[in-house]
């Protein structure tokens, strides 16, 4: 496969899958299919998709060529489409979650080992916590702690809206190290979902239902010192300030998801409506023009991050655009589908209802707004392998 | 289509009752003044607190709406012709009734934190309160001026409600993606702003 087709074959192949998951979406999302139920149907090959080459031996397959997707620029293809399906079942995929970015990053090998040995052999889920049911957009100010005592590293604290915690087996938790302040004080620790003192309710959203959200409480619960992760790399490198880095890298992604909500809304108003009004026309019009500007913009962030050269803000930019886009192209629809749309076209309105989701993730409008000004005030904006740089 | 004559007092009184009491006392109040058969919206369809669906259907409902307040139950209605007076009366109140969650949601702003400070006080979750604060403040003057002037601009007025509505949805953070009293609210005022829109767009 040349690497000028590849880009496009990808997008064909997992455009397959995408039409598949959008079967469930509605069943799925009504509640009468369970989320772990779908996702266990899927083809292996789709579940094990961004594992490393070394833990997959069924990888897909475009033609005779295998597909590792581990590069941000293709990664971004593959939820984008599998997003146009389904969103819900795309933030379901075990290995959606960013806790095996941050694993791969920061955990020693045996840690990284193990995570993707059970990846490769079951469809188990990974939570990544951070929110707090007082502190979101402020990690920083988070009160769930890390203490040590004669036995080793206790944990204690409560976490909200975390994403697969009561599906996960294993989760990654921040913690604030007792007796810190700033940034550096926190940490992330690995914690089986099993251990003593751990316990798990899900949250009922209004959209997203495939997320999983849910409320965590860890009542001193302990943890083995290999756990904590990164305590041999140098400060910067751990915690949440390490884990920073790993969020620049992935923001694309959530815009990716995000674009694929906008296109599906698109593309459900063109199978619906075939006559359109000149204002309603032009109104489409600009939201495919959208659609493919916000395209480029994630693929330029995505390319910086492939190079090695990630820009925060850059990815700020590329979610922020994509956030809006889903929302008006959602809104849009709707209108065009005349009073009454909500109720009569329930896939739709489900749409409209992902789209909701993607906002609070991964950090609001309104902080990714701020990111970006930072970033092009300092001339931190455009890298290098953007081909944007001036 | 019948067209209930409506002294624009009534309507005030109920935008009022929705920033006081609730969606359901309100859309009771403002039927005080209509028939039954006005309180039905589009497509033969009405979404009113129970006291008032009993009057126009004896159809199982095909929803139910929770809000912070009680309970909004759709169902189709055979009589009904989507008197544009109610519809406009409704307007009022989904103003009143953002005005009301937004109430809730600056105030929760003001008890959590950034940081030092309290989250209302940043300048950007401020800037959003400002919006809101002038798209409810275009959509209720042109609700006034439409009673010397006749039909308010439709599409306008229900564009300014609703990204009133949803600028004040996002200002609840994760809480307010929750299924909950906020969410709920917010859900049932889109939905009712769907079955009473003053705007009728859609097939050609
Ligand atoms: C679908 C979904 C999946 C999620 N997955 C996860 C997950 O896996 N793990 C996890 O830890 N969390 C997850 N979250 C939670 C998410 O990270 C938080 O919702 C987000 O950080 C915002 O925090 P908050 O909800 O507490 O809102 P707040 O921070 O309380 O924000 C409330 C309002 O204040 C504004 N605001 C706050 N601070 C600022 C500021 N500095 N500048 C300008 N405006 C500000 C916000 O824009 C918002 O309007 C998820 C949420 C959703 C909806």
């Amino acid at each position: 496969m040349t690497a000028e087709h590849r880009p496009e074959r990808i997008r064909a192949l997992i455009g397959e899958y995408a039409a598949e998951f959008r079967k469930t979406a509605l069943p799925m999302h009504d509640g009468e299919v369970a989320v772990e139920d779908v996702v266990r149907s899927l083809d292996l090959e789709l579940l094990r998709f961004s594992l490393p080459q070394e833990f997959n031996d069924t990888p897909l397959m475009i033609g005779s060529d295998p597909l590792y997707v581990r590069r941000i620029s293709e990664s971004v293809i593959v939820q984008e489409e599998l997003s146009w399906g389904d969103a819900g079942l795309m933030l379901a995929m075990p290995w959606a979650s960013l806790a095996a970015f941050v694993i791969d990053q920061m955990a020693g090998p045996e840690i990284r080992e193990s995570h993707y040995s059970r990846l490769a052999n079951n469809a188990e889920w990974t939570y990544f916590a951070v929110t707090e049911p007082e502190h979101g957009s402020d990690p920083v100010s988070m009160e769930t702690t890390l203490s040590r005592d004669d036995e080793g590293w206790v944990i204690n604290g409560t976490k909200r809206y975390v994403g697969q915690g009561h599906r996960g087996t294993t989760g990654l938790v921040f913690c604030r190290r007792e007796g810190t302040s700033g940034p550096m004080g926190l940490e992330v620790v690995l914690v089986g979902s099993e251990t003593a003192g751990f316990t798990s309710a899900p949250l009922q959203t209004i959209g997203l239902r495939g997320a999983g959200l849910s409320e965590l409480n860890y009542d001193s619960v302990r943890v083995p010192d290999d756990h904590v992760l990164g305590q041999q790399g140098k400060s910067t490198r751990r915690g949440l300030f390490g884990a920073s880095h790993t969020f620049d890298m992935l923001r694309p992604g959530v815009g990716a998801m995000a674009l694929g909500v906008a296109r599906a809304a698109y593309d459900y108003v063109r199978a619906e409506r075939r006559a359109l009004r000149a204002e309603e026309e032009a109104s489409m019009e600009s939201i495919r023009q959208r659609i493919l500007g916000t395209r480029s913009l994630i693929a330029a962030a995505a390319r910086a991050v492939d190079a090695g050269k990630p820009s925060g803000p850059l990815s700020s930019a590329a979610k922020l655009e994509a956030v809006r886009l889903a929302e008006d192209a959602t809104v849009e629809a709707l209108r065009l589908l005349g009073p009454c749309a909500r109720l009569e076209h329930p896939l739709l309105d489900k749409f409209r209802r992902d789209a909701q989701g993607f906002e609070y993730m991964e950090g609001m409008t309104d902080i990714q707004r701020q990111n970006a000004a930072q970033g092009y005030l300092t001339n931190r904006f455009w890298t290098a392998p953007t081909g944007l740089h001036p | 289509m019948t067209r209930t004559a409506i002294p624009i007092d009534h309507f005030r009184t109920s935008r009022l009752t929705a920033i006081e009491s609730g969606l359901e006392s309100a859309l009771e109040r403002l039927a005080l003044e209509f028939p039954p058969a006005s309180t039905v919206g589009h497509r033969s369809r009405a979404m009113l607190p129970e006291s008032l669906l009993k009057r126009v259907t004896d159809a199982d409902p095909t929803g139910a709406y929770p809000t912070d307040t009680g309970e909004l139950l759709l169902a189709e209605a055979a009589l009904g012709d989507a008197d544009p007076s109610w519809r406009l009366g409704v307007a009022w109140i989904r103003i009143g009734a953002v005005e009301r969650l937004n109430r809730r949601a600056t105030d929760r702003l003001t008890r959590r934190r950034v940081g030092k400070s309290a989250t209302i006080t940043l300048p950007l979750v401020r800037a959003t309160v400002g919006d809101i604060a002038a798209w409810l403040g275009e959509a209720l003057a042109l609700l006034e001026a439409a009673a010397d002037d006749g039909e308010p601009p439709a599409a306008l007025v229900e564009r300014d409600i609703d990204r009133a509505l949803r600028a004040t949805w996002k200002l609840f953070g994760a809480s307010g993606y929750i299924v909950d009293a906020p969410s709920n609210l917010a859900q049932a005022l889109s939905i009712l702003g769907e079955v009473y829109s003053i705007e009728t767009g859609g097939e050609l």
